[in-house]
């Protein structure tokens, strides 16, 4: 089953001196449950907007997606947010965490946005010790590194057991051994609770560790 | 709720939600203890009326009243009495005497006492009416001295005989008849029929007095107004103690505004640190949505905490609102000389209300935009709100600001006005603002100054309008404070010498002159007025109590050369010295009356009708404890009339010998102690200055914590702009220099532009509320502008101080 399609996918901006811009366009895409995806491209080829739209952040301008099997056009935000709630995590370059939370709070958040969720506290210290950061769960972000933030945001991700992970460049921000550790991480949490990546990247070895890979060229996918 | 407490403790960790409850903290304190402390005063001061009105409500009346009230009030469980007052000789052998008999029901007076005595200068006892014997009365020492007897000696009234039990030193309604010249006799009901001194032709006041809880009399009240015939009216206390009343009116005033401008000052703190909340929380925001989150969620997350954060923020600023009205109250305390009434909880909900207002008002615009955040920005690494309506955000934000001083002022059409002040000085103060910066900007790029521009400006209007709020009170509070203590100054009048025959004016200015005191002599005639341009007039002419109070008593008016001490002409011109002709009339009554220059007023002095127009209008200082006249007449107008003199000295502790002298050589002069009236009377105005000061303190934190709140605003801001001067190059040292020179541009111009408008608010409020006077004080525009330079800079480099050492690195995060 895929949990992820989309068909002639195009976006279009307006720019400010009324410019028409394309960003995207003609994007057709099948990505089945539990399948690691990469997205490469040079900065600007449109892949953060890609990932935008397969997440439902955003709408395209043209064609269609569809996210755990409900196309996403005919929503409105909070039905697209209803839709990602618990099934969806995310991993941002630049962490993203609460900086009024610590590690432990953190990692909670999600479980205590889904109304269903019981034992929530548990969970988070299981997940936080799945990171390794188990004597840190009242710190908060300002007093760990950027792999140790990363790692809570790995951690928060992956507290729900999504059933797909979105995750932009997540190795940006740090340096290669910590990015490496992080990486290693990532695709352990995913293997071992069959959860879908796809994953934004510019790194094409890192890539090559994924079963599928998409290459963005000016906005169009090329294989 | 725990959950709501687990997530307040998480917010609390944010800065702006620290500021953000210490602006809403100030704001209920400021409320709830002027609210606790002018509830309290306000229902001590009735209190205090009570006793001088001799019940909680009285109805007066030219005519008999009916006993329909009277058994309405018995049915409703209130406690009722009676009095009827008029004018009648009492007479001891040859010795006749004009007293004025107030026959009472024995249950008079509902509360207060009668202080008597056996003689002058005897022990003070209370009498109940019950206790007296069948025809036993009491008067007023005056009355003795003028018939020359002791108390328990038999005298005519009418056509009984009654014997002068003891002499009043004290009863209620007494301080409105200081001034009146027949000495009161009392005399209990039962005892009039024999008198057969009241007739239908009789003039005669009639009154019912009642008692009971506050609510009961309220119902009651209520019940009875409709019904009042138009000879009838309820009497408060408006002529009791005027001086006390303005006084504490005027000091009630400015509280109320102190404790307005503290709100609406917390209330621009309130919305620049939800504002600096909501731009922090931009990022989080699109998180959670990233996470699922739906706009309702997020919604209740924040309200939710800004809610509860209010709720604790009233329950804190109660009880320490509470707290300092104790404070405040334990002064007042003293002055009343009786326990005051409890404080009700009424400022408790005016104080959750106002931080609930304050919260939705000032925060509400911030969070519609917050919620409203495109989850996708978060990929492109932005985090910008998008846009609300301008208009949307000023209508919320100036329905919360009339909804806070609505609740405050309980005038509506007031409200509406200072709302239209405070939007008008807003938008007088960006104009001049950008104004200013422009011609700066002009200047700075020849002395490289640090750029100006519209971030500036927003912070000279916050800066300026705190500022001006300061220097606002400041200025009249000293003005206040000033005005109260040169009211009363230590050698203000304390004693009253009243009826001084024409015959014995000279040799008494002789006897006061040997111990170097000069006052003015007043001549005092009592006149009904009758007739205003010929047209007879009573009070069922009037709607107001008080000009229906002002038709049934009779005027005190006198004659001078001089205009009294502290009298202002506000139109016409005094009289000439030789005049015979014309009135000066006091502004106020003559509003009350709707009188106005040229008008001819008609009193009955004496059974004769005089006939006279008005030639000038006069503003009166009832504080000042000397002889007033609402109605002055022409400098030789009285020279034929029978009259007695009044006038007001200032004794010395060391000329205390005068007095003895005096009675013995004028036996027939009453001289009148107000030295203890004086002491309560300074002492409180000390008290009322002491609780202006501490309210003008919360207004002074309120400044502070916007002064904080703006800055904490800018600081993401400045902390990017640091770090990318600083990757160009600039040395920490260029950076100190320009970010104080920018904080200090920008106080200096918001404390001249504050101290400026200041002024002439100042002015336009002294005179207008105050009933003070204009000045020009230019020194407050130097203080203003260095203050505001000196206060910005300082505070400002504190705050992003740490920021210098941002290492740009930052930049790329
Ligand atoms: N909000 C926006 N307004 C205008 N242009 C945008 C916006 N978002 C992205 N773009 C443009 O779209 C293109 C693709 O951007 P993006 O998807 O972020 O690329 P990538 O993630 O591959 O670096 C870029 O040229 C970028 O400038
Ligand atoms: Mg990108």
């Amino acid at each position: 089953m895929n949990v992820i399609e989309t068909k002639n996918l195009g976006k279009r901006l307006s720019t400010s001196s009324n410019e028409e811009l394309l960003i995207l366009d003609n994007i057709n895409l099948h990505i089945a449950q539990g399948e690691s995806v990469a997205i490469t491209g040079e900065s600007g080829s449109g892949k953060t907007t890609l990932l935008g739209l397969l997440a439902g952040l955003d709408i395209p301008t043209k064609g269609e997606a569809s996210l755990l099997g409900k196309a996403l056009s005919p929503l409105d935000e909070d039905e697209r947010a209803a839709l990602r709630l618990g099934k969806v995590g995310f991993v941002f370059q630049s962490f993203h965490l609460m900086d009024n939370l610590n590690a432990l709070e953190n990692i909670m958040l999600p479980l205590e946005l889904d109304k269903g969720s019981s034992d929530i506290r548990q969970r988070a210290l299981d997940a936080l010790k799945q990171v390794g950061l188990e004597k840190r769960s009242t710190h908060l972000p300002t007093q760990l590194s950027g792999g140790e933030q990363q790692r809570v945001a790995l951690a928060r991700a992956f507290v729900s057991k999504p059933q797909i992970l979105f995750a932009d460049e997540p190795t940006g921000n740090l340096d290669r051994n910590t990015g490496e550790e992080i990486i290693a991480l990532l695709f352990d949490m995913q293997k071992q609770s069959d959860t879908t990546l796809v994953m934004v990247t510019h790194d094409d070895s890192l890539a090559m560790r994924c079963q599928t890979h998409y290459k963005l060229v000016d906005g169009q996918i090329v294989t | 709720m725990n959950q709501l407490i687990v997530e307040w403790k998480k917010f609390w960790r944010l800065a702006e939600m620290r500021l953000l409850f210490l602006a809403l903290l100030v704001a209920v304190v400021a409320v709830t203890s002027v609210g606790f402390f002018t509830d309290r005063a306000d229902r001590a001061m009735s209190q205090q009326a009570t006793t001088m009105l001799g019940g909680d409500m009285v109805v007066v009346s030219t005519r008999p009243i009916s006993d329909t009230f009277l058994q309405e009030a018995e049915k409703r469980g209130l406690r009722t009495a009676e009095t009827i007052s008029f004018p009648s000789m009492v007479s001891v052998g040859e010795k006749f005497q004009l007293a004025q008999i107030k026959a009472v029901s024995v249950e008079y007076p509902l509360h207060g006492n009668i202080e008597t005595s056996e003689s002058a200068l005897g022990e003070v006892e209370n009498t109940l009416l019950k206790r007296l014997e069948k025809d036993e009365v009491l008067a007023e020492s005056r009355l003795f001295v003028a018939l020359n007897i002791k108390a328990g000696q038999e005298v005519q009234l009418g056509q009984s005989k009654v014997r002068l039990a003891k002499l009043i030193r004290k009863m209620p309604d007494q301080s409105a008849s200081i001034f009146q010249l027949a000495p009161k006799l009392i005399l209990p009901m039962h005892q009039l029929k024999a008198t057969g001194l009241l007739t239908p032709a009789s003039r005669a006041r009639y009154s019912q007095l009642f008692a009971g809880d506050e609510k009961n009399i309220k119902q009651f009240t209520n019940w009875l107004k409709p019904q009042l015939k138009k000879t009838e009216a309820i009497r408060t206390l408006e002529d009791g103690l005027p001086s006390v009343q303005q006084a504490l009116q005027r000091g009630q005033r400015f509280l109320k505004m102190a404790s307005l401008l503290a709100v609406i000052l917390a209330g621009a703190g309130i919305a620049l640190s939800s504002y600096s909340l909501t731009q922090h929380e931009t990022p989080a925001v699109a998180v959670l949505k990233t996470m699922g989150a739906s706009r309702r969620q997020i919604l209740f997350r924040y309200l939710s905490q800004l809610f509860f954060s209010a709720t604790i923020a009233a329950l804190v600023g109660a009880i320490l609102g509470y707290i300092i009205q104790l404070f405040l109250a334990s002064y007042l305390q003293d002055f009343v000389g009786q326990t005051l009434p409890s404080a009700s909880w009424w400022p408790v909900v005016v104080g959750l209300f106002t931080a609930w207002i304050m919260v939705l008002g000032f925060s509400v615009p911030h969070l519609m935009r917050l919620i409203n955040t495109s989850p996708v920005q978060i990929l492109q690494g932005q985090s910008s709100q998008p846009k609300t309506s301008l208009f949307f955000s000023a209508f919320v934000l100036s329905a919360a600001v009339l909804l806070l001083m609505w609740m405050q002022t309980q005038d509506i059409k007031l409200s509406g006005i200072l709302l239209i002040a405070v939007l008008v000085a807003i938008a007088v103060f960006w104009l001049m603002a950008t104004l200013m910066l422009r011609v700066i900007r002009k200047l700075g790029e020849r002395w490289r100054l640090p750029k100006a521009n519209k971030r500036m400006a927003l912070m000279v209007v916050v800066f300026g309008i705190g500022l001006f709020s300061l220097l606002l009170l400041t200025t009249l509070r000293g003005d206040l404070i000033n005005r109260w203590q040169a009211s009363l100054p230590v050698s203000a009048p304390n004693h009253f010498l009243i009826n001084i025959q024409p015959d014995e004016v000279e040799p008494l200015q002789k006897l006061l002159s040997k111990d170097k005191i000069e006052t003015p002599l007043y001549p005092m005639v009592l006149g009904r007025l009758v007739k205003i341009n010929d047209k007879a007039v009573s009070e069922d002419d009037y709607e107001t109590d008080r000009a229906k109070r002002l038709l049934i008593r009779e005027f005190n008016m006198s004659a001078n050369v001089a205009m009294p001490e502290g009298n202002k002409i506000v139109s016409g011109d005094w009289f000439k010295p030789e005049a015979l002709n014309g009135l000066s009339v006091e502004e106020g009554i003559a509003k009350t009356l709707r009188l106005k220059m040229g008008d001819s007023m008609t009193f009955d002095i004496a059974g004769e009708q005089i006939t006279e127009k008005i030639i000038s209008l006069r503003s009166v200082n009832w504080d000042s404890m000397r002889p007033n006249f609402f109605v002055m007449m022409a400098p030789k107008a009285f020279d034929d009339q029978p009259k007695t003199f009044i006038t007001s000295i200032h004794l010395d502790d060391d000329q205390k010998h005068v007095l003895p002298s005096l009675i013995k050589e004028f036996p027939s002069v009453t001289d009148i102690d107000i030295t203890a009236i004086m002491t309560q009377v300074r002492d409180l105005i000390n008290k009322a200055a002491f609780a202006v000061q501490a309210i003008f303190l919360f207004t002074l934190v309120a400044g502070v914590v916007v002064l904080f709140a703006a800055l904490q605003s800018q600081k993401a801001m400045r902390r990017k702009e640091i770090a990318i001067l600083k990757s160009l190059g600039a040395s920490r040292a260029y950076l100190r220099r320009s970010l104080v020179l920018e904080f200090a541009m920008i106080g200096g111009l918001a404390g001249f532009l504050a101290s400026v408008l200041a002024l002439i608010a100042g002015n336009v409020a002294a005179s207008m509320l105050f009933d003070l006077s204009p000045e020009i004080n230019l020194m407050l525009i130097t203080t203003g502008t260095l203050l505001g330079a000196v206060l910005v800079g300082a505070a400002g480099y504190l705050n992003v101080r740490g920021l210098l050492s941002v290492v740009p690195v930052s930049l790329f995060r």
